[in-house]
């Protein structure tokens, strides 16, 4: 399978428009995340970064009336056109996680984890090696027996990403992330300062593994310490992509949200945050 | 919605790395024994001697053609009830759903009708098939079909369509099954309502061969389904997250269900309760892992179709009760029991 992919192109998207229900959604979007980078989409509501996130992870099929079909144009995922892989591949490539993910059924922790190794025939040992894993990454080892829909909206959330990251770990017991690409839609929106942090710092550590993550993220300065690119998204049209330093500025906030802001530097790290 | 019961008795079969096995090896060990108890049960005393003693004729010929079909008929109608119902609650990912939520029943009922009122003159039957069996059976499956396809644009097949389009089938089905009684005379109203009561007192080796082989064919072919039945409970674009196949999967499935409900109720009636309550007893034990709730659920359905049949005949001997009615009258209380002390677990998200 790796013979598909050319190692360390990462995602490259090109001329990418998605029309759903006669409404365009999002109008030619261009964009690149070098492999082991992380892409942060921000928006106000209603601009399009949820759809976008779809797009990538495959949900529209394309026809005339969605993605162009032609070679010019598409997703392209290490120089592979996602659209030609199949489910499998496509599954053992891409990790997404929805915004929303209702689960009504009396899983248990380890249960919901080992629902992201359906894409892989690893034996029972290995994934139990990476079940183990992930909840110790996301502290949840203490709540692994219990019953998911007992769980709490933030501890369900780091279920949920376990169960993601269980998809993108890959065929062995150490994580490799090259050829990995995770695609997650507002993951840390339920999570209290503490595991924010967590998460904003795993993410990091998997991206030196060679993850590629694209996600959607509301709070603008959890978005500028997480990333190396952002892409600012209104009306389906991306109207800024660069590095925080570039997009974070008084000017573009007001041009993406309408709202004044002011612009400050992070006094350890030298990133933008903003104030109101 | 309901969370798992957690005794030391499941916890440690769900511990243990046989645990599949095991439980596969209980169950149907506990199918044998009720399978083969229920056949002493009887409104003629019949001992386990009699089977071997060469001067029972009499009470081998009823064990062979009576009981042994009829025993035969209740369990894989109650394992295809059980297992239907497990792949309904999956693909709608409600673990309230039932079968006839898809309009299978109310689909059956009407074709049963039209073929009572209709040709009520020349009762046929072809190869010990009744004609009342075709018409429920083509009922069901035209029922299916025409919910499938109302449901099904080119984006896919909506399960929430599938839901609504079957209730306004049932509901059109119903009206229609009505109507038919309205014109059917005494006799006609009496053979109406005892086939909708479910029974199987018209067992025979023919209906026996046709509910084994369906038993088999769904036997056969869901293991492949397991996983993609996991995935679906995260919802429908999660499993294609997953890298299932979500079309061909829910065309599977929706045909499994309608074959193996409209098998059912052509054979037996409609018998309520049984797709509904035994995969929720099951999930309740044992969580919801389908490798674990398809194999368990039909085990226990078909041991309670056995026993709700014995009851059936032997309660009110000779009379015997349909066995519809008996899974309803005892399946109801038993299902407001359950949620009456487990639904306070319930964490809505």
């Amino acid at each position: 399978m790796s013979g598909l992919f050319v190692k360390g192109k990462g995602l490259s998207v090109k001329a990418l428009s998605v029309m759903l229900r006669d409404q365009c959604v999002i109008k030619n979007a261009n964009f690149k995340v070098k492999q082991g980078e992380h892409a942060c989409i921000i928006g106000p509501n209603g601009a399009g970064k949820t759809s976008l996130l779809k797009a990538l992870a495959g949900d529209f099929p394309p026809d005339k009336h969605t993605i162009s079909s032609q070679e010019a144009e598409g997703i392209f995922w290490c120089g592979q056109n996602m659209h030609h892989l199949t489910p499998r591949q496509r599954a053992q490539t891409v990790a997404v996680l929805p915004q929303f993910n209702p689960l009504n059924f009396p899983f248990s922790v380890r249960e919901v984890i080992n629902l992201g190794r359906i894409p892989y025939a690893t034996s029972t040992h290995v994934n139990g090696f990476i079940i183990n894993t992930l909840l110790d990454w996301l502290a949840l080892t203490p709540l692994q027996h219990k019953q998911y829909v007992q769980l709490s909206g933030g501890e369900k959330q780091r279920v949920q990403l376990a169960r993601v990251l269980a998809q993108a770990y890959g065929n062995s017991d150490t994580f490799d992330g090259s050829n990995k690409l995770l695609l997650l839609d507002e993951p840390t929106s339920a999570l209290d300062l503490q595991h924010q942090t967590a998460c904003a710092l795993l993410f990091k550590q998997l991206q030196q593994q060679g993850l590629t993550i694209v996600s959607v993220v509301h709070d603008i300065n959890l978005a500028s310490q997480m990333a190396n690119t952002l892409i600012g998204l209104k009306h389906g049209h991306i109207i800024v992509k660069g590095t925080p330093h570039k997009v974070i500025t008084p000017a573009n906030i007001q041009a993406i949200f309408d709202v004044d802001a002011h612009v400050m530097t992070h006094p350890n790290n030298q990133t933008p945050f903003i104030v109101m | 919605m309901l969370s798992k019961l957690t005794t030391p008795f499941f916890a440690a079969i769900n511990a243990s790395r046989y645990g599949v096995g095991l439980y596969v090896l209980m169950g149907t060990f506990c199918v044998l024994i009720c399978a083969f108890s229920a056949l002493f049960f009887g409104v003629i005393p019949i001992s386990v001697a009699d089977v071997f003693n060469a001067q029972a004729t009499f009470e081998q010929h009823i064990l062979i053609e009576l009981r042994l079909p009829r025993v035969l008929l209740a369990l894989c109608v109650g394992a295809i009830l059980a297992i239907c119902g497990c792949i309904t609650q999956g693909l709608f990912r409600n673990p309230l759903a039932d079968p006839s939520i898809i309009g299978v029943s109310a689909g059956a009922s009407a074709g049963a009708s039209i073929v009572i009122v209709l040709f009520s003159e020349q009762v046929s039957y072809f190869g010990g098939l009744s004609l009342v069996f075709f018409g429920a059976f083509i009922g069901s499956i035209l029922a299916v079909f025409l919910v499938y396809r109302l449901a099904t644009t080119a984006a896919g097949t909506s399960v929430t369509t599938l839901l609504l389009a079957g209730i306004a089938l049932t509901f059109f089905a119903g009206s229609l099954a009505s109507f038919l009684q309205y014109l059917g005379d005494n006799d006609m109203l009496k053979r109406l309502s005892l086939w909708r009561m479910g029974g199987f007192d018209h067992a025979n080796y023919t209906h026996v061969a046709l509910a084994i082989s369906m038993l088999l064919i769904l036997c056969a072919i869901l293991p492949r389904f397991i996983k993609a039945l996991n995935a679906f409970l995260l919802g429908e674009s999660q499993a294609f997250y997953l890298g299932i196949n979500v079309k061909v999967t829910k065309r599977v499935l929706i045909i499994c269900v309608a074959a193996g409900v409209g098998l059912s109720v052509a054979l037996a009636g409609t018998i309520a309760f049984v797709g509904l309550i035994v995969p929720h007893i099951v999930r309740l034990c044992v969580g919801a892992d389908h490798r674990l709730v398809l194999p368990i659920s039909a085990c226990l359905g078909a041991c309670l179709l056995i026993l709700t049949d014995t009851l059936a005949r032997t309660v009110l001997q000779p009379e015997e009760i349909p066995v519809g009615l008996i899974t309803s009258f005892i399946g109801a209380p038993v299902f407001m029991w359950l949620l009456k002390t487990h639904h306070h677990k319930v964490v809505d998200p």
